[in-house]
């Protein structure tokens, strides 16, 4: 052909729309998850979200998905939350004659890597998935789980935004930042009696997102918000924030953010010589906090998640460092702890075995099932699942504070 | 007005930090022309060097309470050590096959060893943070509302410290000579009977050195060590050697400073989710006036 | 009246096969069949094992090594090369399950946004740190304009402009060219690493800009529900199609791209990037064209953002972080710069390669390392970057000027060997 070389990239661009247009009109039926893998098969419609059906074959392990950060910043929290589903699953011992089998997979804590991971776990033939782990994930990757109707429970996307995208598929265990900002001004509001506070938060969307509930709620109840300063995650020294809020000298401090900003803000506060109170949330619920602050923490409120009323959350603490030799760490860990309960008992509740000795799961009946559940005596109360997927708060108290007494976080409401 | 001292002092600690780990950009641009992404890693390779010493030195023995200044120097020394390993290491494998290359490959391969580095330490630590024993006495000055503790005081003066003595180093001996005249033109260099490969693992030495001792002392002042803690310290440096003028020693210095009081000020008056937009807009401003920086020299096209 | 004497078809003469075979030879086309012809089998081959289930666990990393393989044959170079590679790209989904559908569309993504950035820095040789900045632009006007109100931000509820994707392609196209400029402009006298350090902080004022002006952009709460492209009555949602969107935009910007390098302003564009102070004393003028450069490599990025903002569904600041820009940096540089192809190699390592990684498990025989790939990816990334860089700095398909040009560099060096 004696085409001038310049024309080789439209006839490439015209030739590939053509092959588009033909594959996009027979391709559809063949859905995304095509071929037939060693573990299960998972045949269905990607249009419709119904009526799937997910078969592990006789002697295979069901496998269930865990989607968390392994290799980002954040991988502080992420290892804890997979090593809590896999406890969970270690306990379970096996459904019906089937072992059953995790698939921990890296979301990076962003977009693209839920995403990435999403489709990796149904190319794996999951049959449900506990995660994502970041808010900003779950929102992206949610619609590919919806694609093929697969359960997820999520243990620690806490923003609001999650449960707005409409997802029939998703539920939490973790508890709404809504919910607990306004708990949280409250508290001070009222318990505290403090009207005078200044936020601090880490610009991500859980403690942004934290912090703005918390100012309009604590507002409404007629306390004033003097300022609002921000940490960036990756830093240590912030020595100016601290400088410009000891002289502001706010009666307290409301931190939305996680361990590392967290610790090191509460350290230089006291350095500083502030003398007023501080307050986080469940980013920092956890003994490192308290370690990497050296005795700077001391009389700091933590704000969590309900207190279970049964002893279910100390044997959970327990159980997991008798498993791993470390504490448990933040309220994620409980969270992923009992949704990974929560998947395997729905799994036990739909799964029948057929004549071949087979395993069938309907999808849809294993999400109602999980929806539906009552989950008495978890690791972190008593769950159950609005209908928008959002854990349900009249089931447990109002959130539990803490404070840090001699060095560990001991209750006070 | 109180606050503003206080705000400056701030400005000053970080500013020093700053100042050490841009020298170390600096110096490897001099004499490379290649800006060497993974300092920042070197940073915290140091970082972690010393953890384990005063790690070593908690667990094993008492020399922590009884003798802290010792412990700390042999920690701050075993950081530098850490660090001018890695950097020996990096400029055998990564570097030195590259020197003849287009100038984007030693880039992409800098970029490399950053993530390798960092990825490593974060695997090794399982992403927890290490936290320092206390060695550093506790404790501040306070002056009305002015308070500075005594590490701060530590960190200034010792960066102010190795600032000097680089420059000394720089200006007075016989290696600093030889770094200088690579810097400048290599070829003539070499004609004068300069050891070019020699001196180039001596620059990346020092400024490894630097770097290293630094990365133990930012970790002592803000009493831990991450995998991560290097990454943006070290891009915020190398904007420092920018705005100071990238090859020239007294720039990174001033640049640092320049750097870490424009962050400090900016927090009070903007916020501090807008320091670093309020950064880089300086440095652009800068950069349209003076394009080689504030120290910088016209530097032919080749740049 | 003499009646000539009719020849015979060729096909009925007894001329042996080979002898006609020959004949075919000795034309062009029989020069470039032969020459490339067995060549072509290499990628269907590779398709037509990727159908077969024995395959299954190694298919992709199996599929990636042939595509790649092929394309540094150098045969691409030619025609045929061309669109055999087009006909592979184009079926390479339909032989894939949906995980690694999803990484060709990274991959492709990536391409474009290589083929963007080529342009800034490969073409007008302007180190460019922070290509992010465009890619954010494009992925929020997007996300601007079509989010429903539950999704959106404060100022853009605002306002209703009742338009879907395909439009808001050439908007982002000009919005983000517009950009392009005005980023450009300041740095206008600026050289190499400054010019970088700029750069970079042009992506990460975009960045943090995003992440803090709430009631434009909502915010690290982030703008969501965003639609999908419509088409003909349907709704492309699925990775392979947004995959044959972004593979047609993409060779449309190379088009246009390479069009463009072999003009004047190209020749332009190479005057400065050889040597800007000649280049100029030459009455060039070099603002328009580093402008020019700035807007079109800004375009492309634009382009790209809308397409991964309509496949995501929601845009995050987070998303947009230095990270992205450095990717896009890396794989023009591996993939060797100044080529297409390349380019297309380097994405499929660096964005393919970390997502293979993420099964591998290393087994010595006497020793079974699990789970190297999920937590280890990222250091052997690391490394295998700089082993690509010491081993083959020029990068991996370098066009065949910058071979030249390297190898005459390296000449002159050792002869001047210190």
């Amino acid at each position: 052909m004696q085409l001038g070389k310049k024309w080789q990239w439209p006839l490439m661009a015209v030739a590939l729309a053509g092959l588009a247009l033909v594959a996009m009109a027979c391709g559809d039926d063949d859905d995304d998850g095509g071929d037939a893998t060693p573990a299960a098969t998972s045949e269905g419609t990607a249009a419709t979200g119904g009526g799937d059906t997910i078969t592990i074959k006789a002697g295979e392990a069901i496998k269930i998905g865990i989607s968390t950060t392994l290799t980002t910043d954040n991988a502080e929290l992420g290892i804890p939350i997979r090593d809590a589903a896999l406890l969970a699953i270690k306990e379970y011992g096996d459904i019906e004659g089937f072992t059953i089998e995790a698939d921990p997979q890296d979301d990076q804590c962003s977009g693209p890597g839920s995403e990435s991971a999403a489709e990796k776990l149904i190319s794996d033939g999951v049959v449900a998935v506990v995660g994502p782990m970041c808010s900003g994930g779950a929102v992206a990757a949610l619609d590919n789980y919806g694609a093929q109707n697969v359960l997820v429970i999520s243990a620690s996307t806490t923003n609001g935004s999650v449960v707005q995208q409409g997802a029939t598929n998703f539920a939490r265990t973790a508890w709404n930042d809504d919910t607990q900002g306004a708990e949280m001004a409250k508290y001070v509001f009222n318990t505290l009696s403090l009207t005078k506070v200044l936020t601090v938060n880490d610009q991500s969307t859980y403690g942004k997102g934290l912090m703005d509930v918390f100012k309009a709620a604590f507002t409404e109840l007629g306390g004033t918000v003097s300022s609002e300063q921000a940490v960036t995650v990756g830093e240590q020294d912030f020595s100016a924030v601290v400088t410009t809020i000891t002289g502001d000298d706010p009666e307290i401090v409301v931190f939305g953010g996680f361990i590392a900003e967290g610790a090191a803000l509460v350290r230089q506060l006291k350095d500083a010589g502030y003398s007023g109170a501080f307050m986080g949330a469940d980013g920092i619920a956890d003994q490192d906090f308290i370690d990497q602050a050296g005795g700077a923490a001391e009389g700091a409120y933590v704000s969590r998640g309900p207190q279970p009323e049964s002893s279910s959350y100390e044997d959970f603490l327990a159980k997991y460092q008798a498993e791993y030799g470390a504490d448990a760490g933040t309220q994620f860990t409980e969270h992923s702890y009992d949704a990974m309960t929560i998947v395997l008992n729905a799994i036990k509740q739909v799964a029948k075995v057929d004549a071949d000795g087979n395993l069938t799961i309907n999808r849809a009946d294993l999400i109602a099932a999980a929806k539906g559940t009552t989950l008495e005596n978890g690791a972190s109360g008593t769950v159950q699942f609005l209908e928008d997927g959002d854990r349900d708060i009249s089931a447990g108290a109002v959130n539990r504070i803490d404070q840090v007494t001699d060095g560990v976080l001991t209750q006070v409401r | 007005m109180e606050q503003w001292i206080q705000l400056t002092i701030d400005g000053i600690t970080l500013g020093g930090v700053y100042a050490v780990i841009a020298l170390g950009y600096t110096l490897v641009y001099g004499v490379l022309r290649m800006i060497n992404f993974a300092h920042g890693e070197l940073f915290m390779m140091g970082a972690f060097g010393g953890f384990y010493t005063l790690d070593a030195f908690e667990n094993h023995t008492n020399m922590n309470d009884s003798l802290p200044s010792l412990t700390i120097a042999v920690a701050i020394f075993a950081g530098m050590a850490t660090s001018v390993v890695l950097a020996v290491i990096m400029e055998r494998l990564a570097y030195r096959p590259l020197r003849h290359a287009p100038r984007l490959a030693p880039l992409i391969s800098a970029i490399g060893v950053s993530i390798l580095l960092r990825n490593f330490m974060l695997r090794w630590t399982n992403a927890r943070r290490q936290v320092f024993p206390q060695v550093f006495p506790r404790g501040s000055i306070e002056i009305g509302d002015i308070n500075v503790t005594y590490i701060r005081i530590f960190l200034v003066a010792l960066s102010v410290l190795f600032m000097l003595l680089l420059y000394i180093f720089i200006q007075r001996t016989k290696t600093g000579t030889a770094m200088r005249a690579v810097a400048e033109d290599r070829d003539t260099a070499a004609l004068m009977g300069i050891d070019v490969d020699r001196t180039i693992v001596l620059t990346f030495v020092s400024g490894a050195a630097l770097a290293g001792a630094a990365g133990v002392c930012y970790a002592m002042y803000t009493t831990n060590a991450a995998a991560g803690m290097g990454f943006l310290p070290g891009i915020k440096a190398f904007t420092a050697a920018v705005l100071g003028g990238i090859g020239s020693v007294p720039g990174a210095m001033f640049g640092g400073y320049f750097l870490g009081l424009s962050e400090s000020y900016s927090t009070k008056l903007i916020g501090a989710q807008y320091k670093d937009v309020v950064a880089f807009v300086l440095l652009v401003l800068v950069l349209i006036f003076r394009p080689w920086g504030f120290f910088g020299k016209r530097e032919d096209r080749r740049a | 009246m003499a009646r000539q004497r009719r020849r015979l078809p060729r096909s009925l003469t007894a001329e042996p096969v080979r002898e006609r075979v020959d004949r075919f030879r000795a034309t062009t086309a029989g020069v470039q069949f032969f020459r490339f012809g067995p060549y072509a089998l290499l990628p269907l081959l590779g398709a037509a094992a990727a159908m077969s289930p024995a395959l299954l666990s190694t298919r992709l990393t199996f599929l990636l090594i042939l595509v790649a393989a092929y394309m540094m044959m150098r045969v691409v170079d030619n025609i045929y090369g061309v669109v055999v590679l087009a006909i592979a790209l184009a079926l390479l989904p339909t032989a894939m399950d949906g995980f690694e559908r999803n990484i060709m569309f990274n991959v492709a993504l990536y391409t474009l946004l290589g083929i963007g950035l080529n342009v800034v820095v490969g073409y007008a040789g302007l180190l460019d740190l922070g290509y992010v900045a465009f890619f954010a632009a494009g992925a929020y006007l997007y996300a601007l304009v079509v989010a429903p109100d539950a999704g959106s931000s404060e100022w853009a509820q605002n306002w209703e402009l009742g338009i879907t994707f395909w439009p808001v392609l050439p908007l982002a196209l000009v919005v983000a060219a517009l950009i392009g400029v005005a980023l450009g402009v300041p740095v206008l006298r600026l050289r190499g690493d400054y010019l970088a350090i700029v750069t970079l902080g042009f992506g990460e004022i975009i960045r943090i800009m995003a992440n803090n002006e709430d009631y434009y952009t909502s915010g690290p709460r982030g703008l969501f529900l965003l639609p999908k492209p419509p088409f003909f009555g349907r709704e492309l949602d699925t990775a392979q199609e947004l995959y044959f969107v972004v593979l047609v935009v993409a060779f449309v910007a190379v088009f246009a791209a390479e069009r463009i390098r072999d003009s004047r302003v190209g020749r332009a564009w190479e005057a400065i990037r050889e040597d800007e102070d000649v280049a100029s004393s030459m009455g060039i003028d070099t603002t328009i064209y580093k402008l020019l450069a700035f807007a079109i490599g800004a375009a492309i990025g634009g382009v790209g953002g809308v397409i991964v903002a309509a496949k995501q569904g929601s845009v995050f600041p987070t998303d947009f972080n230095l990270d992205v820009s450095i990717n896009v940096l890396a794989l023009v540089i591996i993939g060797g710069m100044g080529n297409v192809r390349g380019i297309l190699l380097g994405a499929l390592l660096v964005v393919g390669l970390p997502d293979v990684l993420r099964d591998f498990n290393l087994d010595l025989g006497f020793v079974t390392f699990q789970n190297v790939g999920a937590d280890y990816r990222l250091v052997i990334f690391g490394a295998a970057l700089v082993a690509v860089m010491v081993l083959r700095p020029e990068g991996l398909l370098p066009s065949r000027r910058r071979a030249a040009e390297f190898r005459e560099a390296e000449l002159l060096e050792q002869e001047y060997a210190t």
